[in-house]
């Protein structure tokens, strides 16, 4: 029986594609942190017109990460169904 | 209980790899921390929903008379655990300001311009001041920082009352 490979994709880019989307979800949560905080002072110092923008805009980041990975990881389960052999139960 | 691969199998030899985070398991951890952060704007935005909704408190504040030019007092505004400023200026102006200083929540106090750096509030933590006029902080951490909220005055007759807070001026 041949070995099965590795869970992910190895495809030339595969790497890089994985650092993009990492970089880019990270760069998003540091930016709706800066969004958390900076709402949270405007709340405090009595601004009550800014939390709605910016809670659509942390919903924005948070769509976009969500989007980024799904879109990913569908796309590495179609490929892993093609890899599968017919009566192959040893799916890790 | 999960049954190992095959090629695990074959080849059952650990690697200090075998510990690593992949990049995809440390986009999915950062993908549940955007979503808390997420979750954190959308209370804030409830909760200024819920603020709005809240009808001011009259508190009253004894008579305006009692109160000398360039002297201060505290109460307590709007609830009885935020600690608030009344002041009357050296120009006979009555105001009041909530009291915890906005960069890490010390009293203030009154400073009247005999001092020698002008009428103002000054917090004695950081040596911050904020403006007797507007609140905004002029020196110290505090002038990087929000000012301090306002809260609207109203008198009737002698009697002098709080009767909401103001929204902070834009800019």
């Amino acid at each position: 029986m041949p070995i099965r490979g590795p869970h992910h994709d190895l495809r030339p880019g595969a790497r890089a594609n994985a650092t993009a989307r990492l970089v880019v979800v990270a760069l998003t949560c540091c930016l709706q942190y800066w969004l958390l905080t900076s709402t949270m002072e405007a709340f405090h110092g009595g601004d009550r017109d800014l939390p709605l923008p910016a809670a659509l805009a942390s919903v924005a980041c948070l769509a976009l990460g969500v989007a980024l990975v799904a879109i990913a990881e569908r796309g590495e389960a179609r490929r892993r169904r093609a890899r599968q052999e017919p009566g192959d139960d040893h799916e890790p | 209980m999960t049954r190992d691969p095959k090629w695990r199998e074959d080849f059952p030899f650990e690697t200090e790899n075998d510990e690593h985070i992949t990049r995809r398991d440390a986009t999915r951890f950062l993908l549940l921390v955007s979503g808390g952060l997420a979750l954190g704007n959308s209370l804030i935005w409830a909760r200024a929903q819920l603020a709005d909704d809240e009808p001011a408190p009259r508190v009253a504040l004894g008579a305006a008379s009692q109160l000398a030019a360039g002297t201060w007092r505290v109460f307590a505004y709007p609830d009885a655990a935020t600690p608030a400023i009344l002041v009357r200026r050296e120009t006979g102006e009555l105001i009041a300001f909530q009291q915890k200083c906005t960069h890490l929540a010390c009293p203030v106090a009154y400073q009247r311009s005999a001092a020698g750096e002008g009428e103002c509030l000054r917090c004695h933590c950081h040596n911050g001041r904020f403006d007797i006029a507007s609140g905004k902080g002029i020196s110290g951490p505090p002038r990087e920082l929000r000012p301090l909220r306002r809260i609207a005055l109203a008198l009737d007759g002698d009697q002098l009352y709080a009767v909401g807070l103001l929204r902070p001026e834009r800019g």
